[in-house]
């Protein structure tokens, strides 16, 4: 059973790259443009991971975070942040909130999904 | 989403019961899953849990079936894990408790989940 | 302590053991003593930790369960009363015979009847209940699965101890990914689910994580790379990762070779060599910053905190203290030490060279006054002046050991790049000698080295098959020798085909087919320009080039060089060189009109020559010393001089000596010793052999200094004039 990422960055490129790699790699993929656009679309669904931006319009990673959080079907979903360097207090922040893993960017694919392999199984 | 068929047999020797687990087998069932086994087993003699419409088993899936069998040694029930799927059987030969378990792991050749486990 | 581990470990184990047995037959006094619990508990977990290194498997699963009896009866959880304590010594006797199993072969599996012995007493530590009784099968039954499953059990392996966090899963992490994960560094060889902690929660939450893995990993990657493996779940979880027992050398030899100018704390050094992580180092400081100390208890050492929580084995944090204190020692060596421009100490030995011109200018000028006094205030001066001088030249001595340790990476570096096994040995490294002379003596001896791992050591097949160790060894050594620094290189390589040597040196028209030469002739015809031994250049040390170079740089450094080598057995490559450039002291001699300056070093004894002694064989001259034949040169016909006032003077012989040789100089006048600056010789001298400076006399003569190794050559050769062309083809 092909396992399902919820991609969520407000950069359509950054999108298409993780979703190109991703699906390449046998996953199913659901893209989000931001926090909000993000929570609209778990409805129910399983996902296995989410792997999310910090800076976004209308709501941002770390605010994500916490309401997925909430969210019984998705409490326990692993949450995977992308950051630059420049973001420790932000990484902090999300660690806080509930984020596990994190991959700074700018990442190459196989970085990208190496850290997915460690979270989730194929 | 985690309906349980529960089969009860009633033999010679005492009661014996059958369930047929989901094809989610994970943190998410945990709790419901775990606690509607125990009761299950508190009940019988000698519980067997079909595992042949696993799809998809995490650590807490397995953490639950470990607790089910140390359960049911102490007190002194049997518990038999059968048809294990190939997700199943993947899981349990990367955490080495194939004999833990104790039960004969056969993957018919019919599996249905066999092609789909392995086919992300 | 022993240097075999596995004996120190021996020692180690029985001494634990020993303190178990003494704390658990006193269980009376001690059941309710924190402090003998913890002793108890620290002596198993030990043997535990330490079994891990040495990749004992058999001891470390039975350890680990008895530790974690000991843990419950730390937490106080569990009494330790007579029946625990029972069989408690029972499992140490128990733990005794696997250690002992392990260390003669760690990868024999244990007969049935000590398993089942094993097994009956894990039953009985978990109280005999059929719940543990079950627990206690599973832990063998996994690791006999393993085992059947072909899963060889070898010492070479990772040791990874995983603990998760109840809330881990909530955190949304999940072990068996990341067990999954780590198939991609290395082959998982035995894992061992922990499953007490599911067992013993009451009451259980399916919500909570309390699995924890016991994992055999053989791998490549080093220990950060295995950590990175569970970077994400390092807030959820306790990871103890054992190097296998083979990366201690490597360990160790890294800590050796971390450079010793700079003092680095305990945690950067293991940091540095790989055996620790940066996790590893921030737990084991939060330990020590926070930890359980009594009042008034001194801080706990970090190294005492990384054993314990099996971060560091024992042997590499010895190894660590041992070089942090090595480098301590030298820095504060150091601070003793004034840095000053090597310039101006040129600039130092030079004016003092100056002064010992002037000061025997001003004693000739005594002399010839006749005034007594003034003779003797200048002797006393004079006195002054030499300490003067010695103590200058000191100051730009420097020990050779440097010099030869930069060899080190070479010969490292070189050997792995040609897939031999060479050992490089360093003797003598704190011989001294004047800087200026350790600076013309790098690139020969750089180039010698090459050689000698290039051409002189043979591939390890090769030498195999010669019946040699398949790892080569070389030899840097340096000692004194009458004033001279000889220093050898020496490797029990493939040595020289004179054979070959000699064919290449004829058809190269080099010397005649005909020719006789001796070993010795033969085997310098190595310095002979373009002819190298090895049919096959490689580009290390190139096409032989480098041989007649080394010779050339040597000798103007006043030095000599010398091959002795024997076919199959090796080469020794010996270099003279005088220990310092600037000032000898002499022995003045004259012949004809002309001064001349023989290194004093060089002067074994001045006797006067008869007559009837003088031999003269096929233009060589010889000599009877007191029954031996000692070939001589005569400095007048040497130099074509006329004679000096009247013929019939008596002759002298100075007695010289170079290296092993003796030879005679027959001079006219023996005029005593002085010390000297040397002064190098213009182009127009620089041809001439014999001649190797000249100094300023303090009457402003100018004498020549002479060459005595070129003179002992003359001399048993019977030249007669100045023939300049007096090489080692010769």
């Amino acid at each position: 059973m092909a396992k399902t990422l919820m991609v969520v960055d407000d950069s359509a490129s950054i999108r298409q790259v993780v979703g190109l790699a991703l699906r390449g790699a046998g996953y199913e993929v659901i893209e989000a443009c931001d926090g909000k656009d993000a929570l609209s679309k778990l409805t129910g669904q399983k996902i296995n991971l989410i792997i999310s931006d910090v800076n976004m319009p209308n709501m941002d990673g770390i605010t994500l975070v916490k309401e997925v959080k909430k969210l019984s079907a998705y409490k326990f979903t692993p949450i995977m942040m992308l950051t630059t360097e420049s973001q420790d207090d932000k990484k902090m922040a999300g660690k806080a909130a509930g984020a596990k893993a994190w991959v700074v960017k700018p990442f190459q694919p196989p970085q990208l999904l190496d850290a997915v392999a460690k979270l989730v199984l194929p | 989403m985690t309906e349980q068929h529960t089969e009860r047999q009633h033999g010679t020797t005492g009661n014996c019961a059958r369930v047929v687990m989901d094809a989610e087998l994970t943190i998410y069932q945990a709790a419901d899953t775990h606690a509607r086994l125990l009761a299950t087993l508190a009940d019988s003699e000698a519980l067997e849990i079909d595992l042949s419409g696993v799809e998809e088993i995490d650590s807490a899936g397995v953490q639950v079936l470990i607790h089910l069998k140390e359960s049911a040694r102490h007190e002194a029930r049997t518990l038999r894990l059968v048809g294990h799927s190939r997700p199943v059987i993947e899981v349990l030969e990367l955490v080495k408790l194939e004999s833990f378990f104790g039960d004969p792991l056969v993957l018919p050749a019919s599996d249905p989940t066999a092609s789909r486990g392995d086919g992300r | 302590m022993s240097s075999d581990p596995i004996q120190t470990f021996l020692d180690e184990c029985g001494e634990l053991l020993a303190v178990m047995e003494d704390l658990l037959l006193n269980v009376e006094s001690n059941a309710d003593d924190p402090e003998a619990i913890n002793t108890l508990f620290r002596a198993v977990h030990t043997i535990k930790g330490s079994s891990g290194v040495f990749g004992f498997e058999h001891v470390v699963h039975f350890t680990h369960r008895v530790e974690s009896v000991m843990d419950q009866v730390r937490a106080g959880e569990r009494a330790l009363d007579a029946e625990l304590a029972a069989v408690l010594l029972d499992c140490r006797d128990h733990i005794s015979q696997l250690v002992e199993l392990a260390a003669a072969d760690p990868a024999a599996a244990l007969d049935a009847d000590l398993e089942q012995h094993g097994q009956a007493l894990l039953t009985a530590l978990d109280g005999g209940s059929p719940a543990t009784a079950a627990n206690a099968v599973t832990t063998a039954g996994v690791v006999e699965a393993t085992r059947s499953g072909g899963g060889a059990i070898e010492g070479n392996n990772w040791h990874i101890s995983l603990r998760f966090h109840a809330d881990a899963f909530r955190n949304g992490i999940d072990p068996l990914s990341f067990l999954r994960y780590l198939r991609t560094v290395g082959e998982v060889r035995d894992t061992l689910t922990v499953t007490d902690r599911i067992r013993d929660a009451q009451p259980f939450d399916p919500e909570d994580c309390l699995l924890g893995f016991e994992i055999s990993l053989q791998s490549q990657a080093n220990k950060g790379e295995i950590e990175e493996v569970f970077a994400f779940a390092q807030d959820d979880c306790e990871i103890v990762i054992v190097p296998p027992q083979s990366n201690t050398g490597e360990y160790l030899a890294l800590l050796d070779r971390m450079p010793e100018d700079e003092l680095l704390r305990l945690g950067e050094m293991l940091l540095g060599a790989g055996a620790l992580t940066q996790r590893e180092l921030d737990q084991a400081l939060a330990a020590q910053n926070t930890g359980d100390q009594g009042e008034g208890a001194a801080t706990r050492p970090l190294g005492e905190i990384l054993v314990e929580q099996n971060s560091v084995a024992q042997p590499v944090l010895d190894g660590a203290l041992q070089k942090q204190g090595k480098v301590k020692a030298k820095l504060q060596r150091d601070a003793q030490l004034i840095r000053v421009d090597a310039d101006k100490l040129g600039q130092l030995i030079n004016l003092v060279g100056e002064l010992v011109t002037a000061s025997a200018a001003t004693e000739l000028l005594a002399r010839s006054e006749g005034s007594l006094l003034l003779q003797e205030s200048l002797a006393g001066m004079n006195k002054l002046v030499s300490e003067i001088r010695d103590n200058a030249l000191t100051l730009r001595m420097v020990q050779i050991g440097e010099t030869f340790s930069r060899f080190r990476r070479v010969v490292r570096d070189l050997s792995r790049e040609l897939g031999k096994s060479i050992a490089l040995e360093i003797d003598g490294g704190e011989t001294e000698l004047d800087k200026t002379v350790v600076e013309s003596l790098s690139d020969p001896l750089m180039h010698l080295v090459r050689n000698a791992i290039d051409h002189g050591i043979e591939a390890p097949a090769v030498r195999a098959a010669a019946g040699k160790p398949e790892q080569g060894t070389i030899q840097l050594s340096a000692y004194h020798d009458s004033g001279s620094i000889v220093i050898t290189i020496t490797d029990d390589g493939g040595g020289l085909n004179l054979d070959k040597l000699r064919d290449k040196a004829v058809n190269r028209g080099l010397i005649a087919a005909d020719v006789q030469l001796s070993r010795r002739e033969l085997m310098q015809l190595i310095f002979a320009p373009g002819l190298s031994t090895k049919d096959q250049a490689t580009d290390l040390s190139g096409r032989g080039v480098g041989m007649d170079v080394v010779k050339r740089n040597i000798e103007s450094a006043r030095g000599s060089v010398e091959i002795d080598s024997e076919l199959g057995r090796g080469t020794t490559i010996t270099i003279r060189l005088p220990l310092t450039l600037a000032i000898i002291d002499g022995f003045l001699v004259g012949s004809g009109n002309e001064p001349y300056v023989v290194p004093l070093d060089n002067v074994v004894e001045c006797v006067e020559l008869q007559k009837d002694d003088w031999e003269v064989r096929s233009g060589r001259h010889y000599v009877n010393l007191r029954g031996t034949v000692l070939p001589f040169v005569r400095l007048r016909e040497l130099f074509s001089l006329a004679p000096h006032g009247n013929a019939e003077e008596r002759e002298n012989l100075v007695v010289v000596r170079h290296g092993r040789e003796l030879a005679g100089l027959v001079v006219d006048r023996l005029e005593g010793e002085l010390q000297t600056v040397i002064k190098p010789l213009g182009e127009m001298l620089a041809g001439l052999r014999v001649v190797s400076g000249a100094t300023v006399m303090g009457n402003g003569r100018i004498a020549m200094i002479l060459d005595v190794e070129e003179l002992v050559r003359a001399a048993s050769r019977g030249t007669k004039a100045l023939a300049p062309a007096l090489t080692a083809l010769q």
